[in-house]
């Protein structure tokens, strides 16, 4: 009895141990689901509309938006990815959505953004995420002017890194994942919208001290940053 | 029996203090690890900084020498290998700045002298290939900049001998003094004298303070401003509209803020002299980052260059473009006959899918545009062919137009054409058929780059 009762013991120790081993496992797993979500030839619904009207807009697909993935939507679908230079398949993908700008049920989202545009949309989300988009356009602005500036360094990473230069380097806030409004800004800015108009600084009148800066002379004012040269 | 009773009880009674030494022994263990990872992290760092300040005495020692040699050489070969070799030297010591723990507002007086002395270089070399000597002047100049460059190499040395060091414990790395007393406080070169260049270069002062010369007419008002944007925007798209605190920067400027009918914001940058729109953008809520059809990109083009026309460029051609957002960014290049003024570029956004105008920054038109006398091309477009290198495949010809890196502007046979599968643009002189630019078309999924 004594024996039985150390071996159940012993049993339901080892139960819980493989339950949280498998939690745990399936924990870690959804942290890295591989998006399998596609929408195909015979789909129909409103990811299919969704689809079409995309296809439409940008000038692939001619008729009716009617939810249903018939031949016509196929190769509307195929000659969209054959433009844009990714895999022709005729199946919405994860890759075809993002480029389509839509999101899948089910699907996952891939970072599809290179060095620099990446690295000014860090500091933009980083310093400006709660400012009005004129703003999160003129933070990412500064970052051009200052590579643009004898003052400064003349690569985008050597201006950001720059010690003191944006506080979000040094606490950390740098590392953090940009949303689609700090991209879109990034872009923005480096096709010359600079709302800053020519900036190469700016602070926080509520949080800065550094008599330097606020001795400058303003141009604009966005949100809740001043800039100024 | 009974021993091993009580030393169960024993056990037992002690149970909590033993957990409690248990955590304390772990927690010490824990913290003198942590403390060696630390001082490890610690020392790995310090010798990053060490390094870089070494390379900095290093890179100056290094300018000076060169700036020395530049003055006693009177071969014009050798000139410009020197000033080429001077240039390059200018970004090693900028990177090794950069990667100083030094506060950038106390950096930046040194990095301006660091890029103003590596652009006047290459604007000598460029100068000196082109047939021009180095005159007086410009041997006074180079003198100065190595006498700047030998006061920074003395000071850097004496801050290293007295123990300068990164002070990496302090959580505000900076570099302190080991205890001379010449350099006591934290290094700061903004306090040394810098020579003051004459020339003409991205950098150069005569550059940075670069006056918009597309601006004509007398200065308007706030209230001729607001009329401004109102036949811009259209008197029945506005909802409301608000003035913005400042003066607008390189180009004075009056700027609003607005929400138009369809509950979308917009805001709108308009000159004060001439009461020119400097730019407009409106929210946009699109997205996606794709390519359109040829068919459709040839509309949106159609229909910025209707856009354009009624803003008064009549003249003018859709150049590259880019897709992001959900929008189409144009770049419109105006003519002149037939000749594209690239110094003029106006940048026209798209929304793609409801196929509206959504934002213009004419910046470039503004500081760029003036009444110009372009002069016939003294090579005819055959001519200009020969100094094409025969590899390229031209596609197109035509004259343009473009910027200097000194804010000039020279006309060139603009050949456009391929070598292999790859896209360029090279720039022929029309005058002295030297290549002024070439580009490189990078095709991305996101639309044209030119590189």
């Amino acid at each position: 009895m004594k024996l039985k009762n150390k071996l159940n013991k012993k049993q339901s120790f080892y139960k819980a141990l493989l339950c949280s081993m498998i939690i745990a496992m399936l924990i870690l797993n959804s942290g890295c689901t591989k998006a399998y979500a596609a929408v195909k030839n015979g789909d129909s619904g409103d990811e299919v509309k969704q689809i079409q009207t995309k296809l439409k807009n940008w000038g692939y697909y001619d008729g009716s938006v009617d939810g249903s993935f018939g031949k016509s939507t196929m190769a509307a679908v195929k000659a969209f990815q054959k433009k844009q230079g990714i895999k022709v398949d005729g199946i919405v993908g994860t890759e075809t959505a993002n480029k389509m700008g839509i999101q899948l049920k089910g699907g996952g989202k891939s970072r599809d953004d290179k060095g620099d545009v990446y690295l000014i949309a860090r500091v933009v989300y980083g310093e400006a995420r709660g400012e009005p988009y004129k703003g999160k356009v003129a933070v990412a602005s500064v970052v051009l002017n200052r590579v643009g500036s004898s003052l400064f360094p003349n690569s985008i990473s050597k201006v950001v890194y720059q010690k003191n230069a944006f506080s979000i380097v040094a606490d950390g806030q740098i590392n953090y994942t940009p949303d689609q409004d700090a991209l879109k800004a990034a872009r923005d800015a480096m096709n010359g919208w600079d709302p800053s108009g020519g900036a190469i600084f700016y602070y926080n009148p509520d949080k800065t001290k550094n008599e330097y800066i606020r001795s400058r002379k303003v141009i604009t004012v966005i949100g809740s940053h001043r800039f100024c040269k | 029996m009974i021993t091993k009773y009580r030393v169960k009880n024993f056990f037992r009674k002690y149970f909590l203090a033993q957990i409690f030494g248990l955590v304390i022994i772990g927690l010490v263990t824990y913290s003198i690890l942590l403390h060696r990872d630390k001082m490890e992290l610690e020392l790995k760092l310090q010798g990053i900084y060490e390094k870089s300040f070494q390379e900095l005495m290093l890179d100056m020692k290094s300018l000076e020498t060169k700036l020395s040699k530049l003055e006693a050489s009177a071969d014009q070969y050798q000139n410009t290998m020197i000033l080429m070799d001077v240039w390059r030297q200018t970004g090693d010591t900028e990177s090794s700045i950069a990667q100083l723990p030094v506060s950038y507002t106390k950096a930046s007086p040194f990095i301006q002298f660091v890029n103003r002395t590596g652009d006047y270089c290459r604007y000598l070399s460029k100068k000196v290939g082109e047939g021009q000597s180095i005159n007086a002047d410009d041997l006074k100049q180079i003198a100065d900049l190595r006498q700047s460059c030998t006061e920074i190499s003395t000071i850097l040395d004496k801050a290293w001998k007295s123990g300068y060091l990164p002070d990496i414990s302090n959580k505000d790395v900076d570099f302190v003094s080991g205890g001379g007393e010449e350099t006591s406080g934290n290094l700061d070169f903004s306090n040394q004298n810098y020579p003051r260049l004459i020339y003409d270069g991205p950098y150069s002062e005569s550059t940075e303070n670069k006056q918009p010369q597309g601006l004509e007419g007398e200065n308007i008002n706030e209230e001729a401003a607001k009329k401004k944007v109102i036949e811009f925007v259209g008197e029945e798209q506005i909802g409301e509209i608000k003035k913005t605190e400042g003066e607008g920067g390189d180009i004075p400027s009056f700027g609003f803020d607005g929400k138009l009918k369809d509950g979308n914001s917009f805001s709108i940058f308009i000159t004060k002299q001439g009461g020119q729109i400097l730019w407009y953008m409106q929210q946009t809520n699109g997205k996606g980052a794709a390519v359109p059809t040829d068919e459709k990109y040839e509309k949106l083009t159609d229909m910025v260059i209707e856009f354009v026309k009624k803003k008064g460029i009549t003249n003018a051609v859709a150049s590259y473009a880019q897709f992001y957002a959900g929008n189409a960014v144009i770049n419109i290049v105006p003519l002149e006959g037939e000749v594209a003024l690239y110094p003029d570029l106006i940048k026209v956004w798209i929304d793609i899918e409801q196929n509206k105008i959504v934002g213009m920054d004419a910046k470039n038109f503004i500081m760029s545009h003036k009444k110009r006398k372009l002069e016939e091309p003294k090579l005819s477009k055959e001519q200009a062919a020969t100094h094409v290198t025969t590899s390229l495949k031209i596609e197109d010809i035509r004259l343009a137009l473009i910027p200097t890196e000194s804010q000039k502007e020279t006309l060139c046979w603009e050949f456009i054409g391929k070598i292999e599968t790859r896209d360029y643009i090279i720039y022929i002189n029309s005058e002295s058929g030297k290549t002024e630019d070439i580009f490189l078309i990078q095709h991305t999924n996101e639309g044209t780059l030119v590189q």
